[in-house]
């Protein structure tokens, strides 16, 4: 494994006018591997988007904005304030929120633009630079409508694209700023399973910040983890171990459920109730039960539920001081307790 | 140059890179219709508007209030003579500067208000949206209103935009624009702020040429007036050289833009992140713009409407966004509808002369509209 990035006691943060810059991040040092799918996960307003253009090279590091602060990316071994835009740009392919307003140009126009470091003055296209288009067309899948204009892509076509474009960079390490914002679930996931593919295949350091929690412990190699103003980073799973996401999410009411690798709501004042029966119908009536604000329980309870599997569908009886009532789905049963609780 | 010799030219450069990250794949899946095809620009819109310039420029020798036989015309432009002297002296004292001055200021105007929209990535944006009209015509307002040197009964019929001294004043003004404009460009974090220089340049120097107006007399108002009007027939031989230099370097330079062009396409961030120098290139394109709006300005007056329209009728005609083809559109279109604009103004035949400004949207807003709707859909021709 090669370090693709690198940085040392680099501080992040933006300029105000006629004062100090704020400083949102100090003292970082993190490498990015190559081939290596990366998550950066954290609060709204922590720094992600900061982090990932200053990584980029696209907005100074506060050593920029003040000297007298150390700190620098290295990519390849060379700090990124120190190389040449263009031999920049053939080393780090972003790919940002801001969405594009593209009027005529067409998918392939746009992947094209991706080899604009490559290209003479003119911006004519070698075959070599042809190749690598077509190629990081079909790396992204997007072969089917590359053809058309952008405006008559979908969200989820123009993101691919857009990724598209910044592979045909060529570059040792690529950043994503939320690229999974706008899609539904399952294009969240095909997206996911795509980049942790590109980088395995191609060997790119690939880092995305995201606020999908759950699939990013799923697929992400490691973790960063912006909160407070640190960054901790780690393979998922070791940050779940040593009690990471539990401290950095306790102020938002969502813990980490450690058996399931789930993260759950915290609700106060729970009221035990304890459920019977088999599989599926079980899981999805304690997942309901759970949204309603009540704790599984192991042991007695003062409710009880019991899930029937029949020929013709599930039951649930619900038990409350020797009484019974059956409900034919679990909507009603949920609402029944919700009245009986107030 | 324009066809698709220089997108799939091999003999480009290949920049060598370290570490191949991806295998030496084939041009093109066996089989499959290689996707490089859909950035291919026809050749066919450039033959037609190349076809229509040339058309109008033999139209505007001929027609005026003299009329004179096409093979007159081309007898006179191979160098001979005319069978009559008359008409050879109108050919090349008159009506050759006009034209060669219309196509010019057309081309020029057609390919900076292309820059502006795509810099400011703003379908509405024109040449003189940093202020060069602006400028240009404080410089003249200046000049006509308060001086006394140009005496009132002269200025009310002559050609005025040939006046040396107005073209200086315009240059000068238009020069002092875009100084200050360059200057606030170098500290400029986002374009919009120079958007906003330049509609403040606009609204200072209307306010001070309304209140320079209202203190002057009624002839020195007409002069200023007239010079609002818009004229390619203002342009001497002596002057030629002055406008072909500026227009010339102004479109070389909006050539070597081409690419960058392209590239700001996708916003200010993500053409630095895919190398290019952002702030060398804004400084080029305000260069550039300048230099063309800049010369026609001070030679013509501010002729309006041209320069926002063509590049929308050339986007609506190619149907690209790639620059370095809609700038050779946008040269040829540019000069065709500045002919054309010429020409009507003209009415050949009868003895009036109409203002071109007028004429340049009275006859041209419905052809864009036209082109725009006929050729695609409403506002899919904006760039931004």
């Amino acid at each position: 494994m090669t370090i693709a990035l690198q940085t040392h006691a680099l501080s992040i943060g933006y300029p105000v006018a006629r004062r100090a810059p704020i400083t949102l991040l100090a003292d970082l040092d993190v490498t990015l591997q190559s081939g290596e799918l990366v998550c950066l996960i954290g609060p709204n307003g922590a720094g992600k988007s900061t982090l990932l253009r200053t990584l980029a090279g696209l907005q100074p590091s506060l050593a920029g904005l003040q000297p007298s602060l150390a700190g620098q990316v290295l990519v390849g071994g060379q700090d990124i304030a120190q190389i040449d835009p263009r031999e920049r740009a053939q080393r780090i392919g972003i790919v940002l929120t801001e969405r594009l307003s593209p009027g005529l140009l067409t998918g392939y126009g746009l992947v094209a633009l991706g080899r604009h470091p490559y290209t003479d003055w003119m911006g004519r296209l070698s075959p070599r630079d042809e190749a690598v288009v077509q190629w990081a067309v079909e790396a992204v899948a997007a072969t089917e409508y590359a053809a058309r204009p952008l405006e008559e892509c979908s969200d989820g076509q123009r993101q691919k694209l857009l990724i598209a474009r910044a592979l045909a960079q060529e570059p040792a390490v690529l950043l994503l700023d939320e690229p999974t914002a706008y899609l539904d679930l399952t294009r969240r996931v095909e997206m996911m399973r795509l980049l942790r593919d590109l980088a395995r295949t191609t060997g790119r350091a690939i880092l995305l910040s995201t606020h999908d929690l759950e699939l990013a412990l799923r697929m992400a190699d490691r973790i960063w983890l912006l909160a407070e103003g640190a960054l901790h980073t780690g393979a998922p799973e070791d940050l779940a171990l040593g009690g990471v996401f539990e401290a950095a999410f306790q102020a938002a009411g969502v813990t980490l459920n450690a058996a399931t690798g789930s993260f759950v709501l915290q609700n106060e004042a729970r009221e035990p109730i304890r459920v019977f029966g088999e599989g599926s119908a079980r899981a999805w009536t304690e997942r309901a039960l759970e949204r309603a604000g009540f704790s599984i329980s192991s042991n007695g309870a003062a409710l009880r539920v019991d899930v029937a599997q029949t020929p013709a569908g599930s039951r649930w009886q619900l038990w409350h001081n020797g009484d019974a009532h059956e409900y034919p789905t679990i909507h009603a049963l949920v609402s029944a307790l919700r009245e009986k609780s107030h | 140059m324009l066809n698709d010799s220089h997108l799939g030219s091999a003999e480009a450069i290949v920049t060598a890179r370290t570490t191949p990250l991806i295998p030496a794949a084939p041009a093109q899946a066996p089989g499959a219709l290689p996707l490089r095809t859909h950035l291919r620009i026809p050749i066919w819109p450039f033959a037609l508007l190349a076809a229509i310039l040339i058309g109008l420029f033999l139209l505007t020798l001929a027609l005026g209030s003299v009329q004179i036989p096409l093979d007159q015309i081309l007898k006179v432009l191979a160098g001979g003579e005319a069978d009559r002297e008359a008409w050879t002296n109108i050919v090349l004292k008159f009506r050759l500067p006009k034209a060669l001055t219309a196509m010019l200021a057309g081309g020029a105007l057609g390919v900076a208000g292309l820059m502006m929209q795509t810099f400011f990535r703003n379908p509405l944006a024109s040449p003189d949206v940093l202020g060069v009209h602006a400028g240009a015509s404080l410089g003249v307002a200046l000049v006509v209103l308060t001086t006394g040197s140009i005496g009132g009964e002269m200025l009310a019929g002559i050609g005025l935009a040939g006046d040396v001294s107005l073209a200086a004043a315009a240059s000068l003004g238009a020069a002092l624009t875009i100084a200050l404009v360059l200057l606030v460009a170098r500290r400029a974090q986002n374009s919009a702020t120079l958007l906003l220089l330049g509609l403040m340049i606009g609204q200072f120097t209307a306010a001070f040429v309304s209140l320079l107006l209202y203190f002057s007399v009624p002839e020195r108002i007409q002069a200023y007036v007239n010079w609002g009007f818009g004229s390619f027939s203002g342009v001497s031989w002596a002057q030629m050289p002055i406008l072909v230099l500026a227009v010339v370097a102004g479109l070389l330079l909006a050539g070597v833009l081409g690419k960058s062009l392209n590239a700001m396409l996708l916003g200010e961030t993500y053409a630095r992140s895919l190398g290019l120098n952002v702030q060398r290139t804004r400084i080029g394109i305000i260069v550039a713009t300048a230099l063309l709006t800049g010369a026609v300005t001070a030679f013509c007056g501010p002729i309006v409407f041209i320069g926002i329209a063509v590049p929308h009728a050339c986007r609506g005609l190619l149907r690209t966004s790639d620059h370095r083809a809609l700038i050779v559109a946008a040269i040829l279109a540019g000069a065709a509808a500045a002919l054309a604009a010429g020409l009507i103004a003209e009415l050949p035949g009868a003895r009036i002369v109409l203002p071109l400004n007028a004429v340049t949207a009275l006859f041209g807003a419905p052809v864009v509209l036209w082109i725009i709707l006929r050729w695609h859909g409403a506002g899919k021709v904006f760039t931004s």
